[in-house]
């Protein structure tokens, strides 16, 4: 999943980046009102971390511009001040969600979980296919009640092709949204990941469970039980 | 540059008006007065001129004579201002009167009879002259040419002398008129911006601190004005003792969790858990202090020029922003608006208030929350005063006596508490309460947990 954090602290921005790329996010970050919107205009985005308080342009100008762009992905915003005029501000300019400084960034993490379910148009933390069972939160996938080793990157295409289970995903929206924007990117990766991902869910071949569409991408097919 | 004083803008005003006022009077007048003269001057001439025909007769072999003497001297003077002339149709001069003696005028003549003209002409010797010619003939004769022409021209620098004469009286009253008008107005517009300029010079004393409002009686026009003043002074000096008041708190109650913080760093046997624990603890109780200070400090409360707001429109984008951000927990949420009065109340502090409520309602609640705004009699109240009502209930477990019983209370030390869950919500809420002198109650409501009831005053 990839993220944008717009905030001009440099301290916390740093702060932020580290900890969500190590919860296997794509990070970008934007330090002004003017980058952010040039970020989430030009990349995929699938959710933003937003500071009200920019210099320049607002976070709320910026919410509101990126809206007007026909831009939809979940924006979580963070306001210094608690007071509800600025809130209801931010959530009426396009925000989704809005914490408090100073937060608990497990808190933050949370709420973000929470947007891209619900962006995704799913309730529960967890996505089950058959015998698929895939934790948000925890970052842990279990076939047939058993924990599966799965790498980070492994993780992530997984999360990204189960969010948008039923969707055909290129291999380049499935690249942009698991490396940040100055990643050097082999999209050969991404079919070696899918080779693995193959091995390790579906190890009889039999329940078939991503797709490939030549030329097109990938498709995750969900199993109701 | 500094604009023009009020009173110089209302004197060089009044001053153009009146120029121009009395310019065009002036104008008037003097043409109405030639006029008249001039009219008077051809009735005095009329008069002449049958005077002169009357002393005429004509003999047998139709000569013209003059039976009797002119009674008026300035014919006979010369150059007295007054002549006259009879003139044959055929062009031959019959007789021109003695005045005319030395003076060439040259005058129309050939009138038929019955015609007559009034024409101003000019002297040889440039004078400006109005003559009055008029035709006639004798007896039967009807013919033009046996005619007569009879001219009376009188000298017009008499009566431009007497113009002259006028207008400079005229211009002289004229002037005089306009400056003792002009210094009426000077003391009318002294007396009439007193207030103003009392008004200024109690702000200045105000500014160097002799006295705390705008104390003296003031005329209705000024007096909306002196009032919003004295309640912006008023609110001021509310707000900054409400500011000193959070700064005193807040500098004093985070003075505790700094003092634990020093604690745990110098005791030398804590463990990096427990001091971990510890920091996370005091921060945690710092963050309140803080927001519930200086949103407190925030809080605008009732002013004289707090402009009226439709507290609907507040409370749908309250609960609108509330809908989004608890998306996830499905709430079957329920805005009931009753009432289209408008509340002097600050948009700010209204959304503050109900931020709060509705944020806690959805938080705690199951599944249901009732947000429900009416207009409520004041019963307690001698007047029956209308009030507006803010109720909010929710599902959930409820308030515990305990909480209820601090919120309510004044003068409770917030900021000394640990205050969390519904407690820091409850607490703002209870302060804006106060500050519009509205009333809060606390009880249990038929959806099962709490309800909260919010009175403000209209």
């Amino acid at each position: 999943m990839r993220v944008l954090i717009v905030e001009d602290e440099e301290e916390l921005r740093q702060q932020l980046h580290h900890r969500l790329v190590g919860s296997g996010y794509a990070v970008d970050v934007a330090e002004n009102g003017e980058e952010g919107k040039y970020i989430g205009k030009e990349f995929p985005i699938d959710v933003a971390v937003v500071d009200i308080g920019l210099p320049n342009m607002s976070g709320i100008d910026m919410i509101r511009k990126l809206r007007e762009l026909g831009k939809d992905f979940p924006i979580l915003i963070l306001t210094a001040r608690g007071r509800w005029q600025d809130k209801v501000e931010g959530l009426e300019a396009g925000a989704d969600d809005y914490l408090v400084k100073p937060f608990h960034m497990e808190e933050l993490e949370a709420r973000l979980k929470a947007l891209l379910r619900r962006a995704a148009g799913v309730s529960q933390s967890t996505i089950t296919s058959g015998p698929i069972t895939l934790n948000i939160t925890t970052q842990e996938v279990t076939l047939d009640g058993t924990l599966l080793d799965l790498t980070a990157y492994e993780f992530k295409v997984l999360e990204y092709l189960m969010l948008n289970a039923g969707q055909v995903i290129s291999k380049t929206v499935l690249t942009e949204h698991i490396y940040a924007q100055d990643y050097d990117r082999d999209s050969n990766v991404i079919e070696v990941f899918i080779g693995r991902l193959r091995r390790k869910l579906d190890p009889c071949n039999e329940i078939k469970p991503i797709e490939t569409l030549r030329g097109r991408g990938y498709r995750f097919n969900l199993i109701k039980e | 540059m500094t604009p023009p004083s009020i009173n110089s803008r209302m004197l060089i005003a009044a001053g153009f008006i009146l120029a121009g006022f009395l310019s065009i009077t002036g104008i008037i007048l003097e043409r109405t007065y030639r006029i008249s003269a001039e009219d008077a001057l051809k009735e005095r001439m009329m008069i002449h001129l049958s005077v002169l025909i009357a002393s005429l007769d004509q003999d047998e072999q139709g000569n013209i004579h003059m039976i009797y003497a002119l009674p008026e001297p300035r014919f006979f003077t010369p150059g007295s201002g007054l002549y006259a002339k009879i003139i044959r149709n055929n062009g031959d001069i019959l007789w021109s009167s003695p005045s005319m003696l030395g003076m060439e005028i040259a005058s129309l003549d050939g009138f038929s009879r019955g015609d007559q003209q009034f024409e101003h002409i000019f002297s040889a010797s440039g004078k400006p002259l109005l003559s009055l010619s008029i035709g006639l003939t004798w007896g039967e004769h009807d013919s033009t040419n046996e005619g007569y022409t009879f001219v009376v021209i009188e000298d017009l620098e008499r009566i431009e002398q007497q113009v002259k004469h006028f207008r400079h009286n005229l211009w002289i009253s004229l002037g005089g008129l306009t400056v003792v008008l002009l210094i009426m107005l000077t003391l009318i517009l002294r007396w009439g911006l007193t207030p103003l300029r009392r008004a200024a010079r109690e702000i200045g004393e105000i500014e160097a601190g002799k006295h705390r409002e705008i104390e003296g009686e003031y005329p209705r026009e000024l007096s909306g004005l002196t009032n919003n003043i004295n309640a912006l002074i008023r609110t001021n000096s509310e707000h900054e003792s409400r500011y000193t008041a959070s700064l005193g708190d807040l500098a004093h109650s985070l003075k505790t969790p700094l003092a634990v913080l020093r604690g745990a760093v110098e005791a030398s046997d804590s463990s990096i858990e427990t001091l971990r624990k510890t920091i996370e603890e005091q921060i945690q109780r710092m963050d309140q202090i803080v927001q519930y200070q200086l949103q407190r400090a925030a809080t605008s409360g009732r002013t004289a020029l707090t402009a009226p707001i439709n507290p609907e429109r507040v409370a749908s984008k309250v609960f609108n922003a509330l809908n989004k951000v608890y998306a996830d927990k499905k709430v079957e949420g329920n805005l009931n608006v009753n009432t289209t009065h408008e509340l002097h109340i600050e948009e700010g502090d209204l959304m503050e208030l109900l931020g709060n409520l509705v944020d806690n309602a959805y938080k705690w609640c199951e599944r249901r929350v009732e947000i429900t705004l009416s207009l409520e009699q004041n019963p307690h109240h001698a007047h029956r005063t209308t009030r507006l009502l803010i109720e909010v209930a929710d599902d959930g477990p409820g308030i515990s006596q305990q909480l209820q019983d601090k919120v309510v209370q004044r003068g409770w030390r917030r900021s000394e508490e640990a205050i969390t869950g519904h407690g820091l919500g409850l607490a703002l809420v209870s302060d804006i309460v106060n500050l519009y002198d509205g009333e809060l109650k606390i009880k249990r409501s038929p959806l099962g947990g709490a309800l909260i009831q919010i009175y403000l005053p209209l």
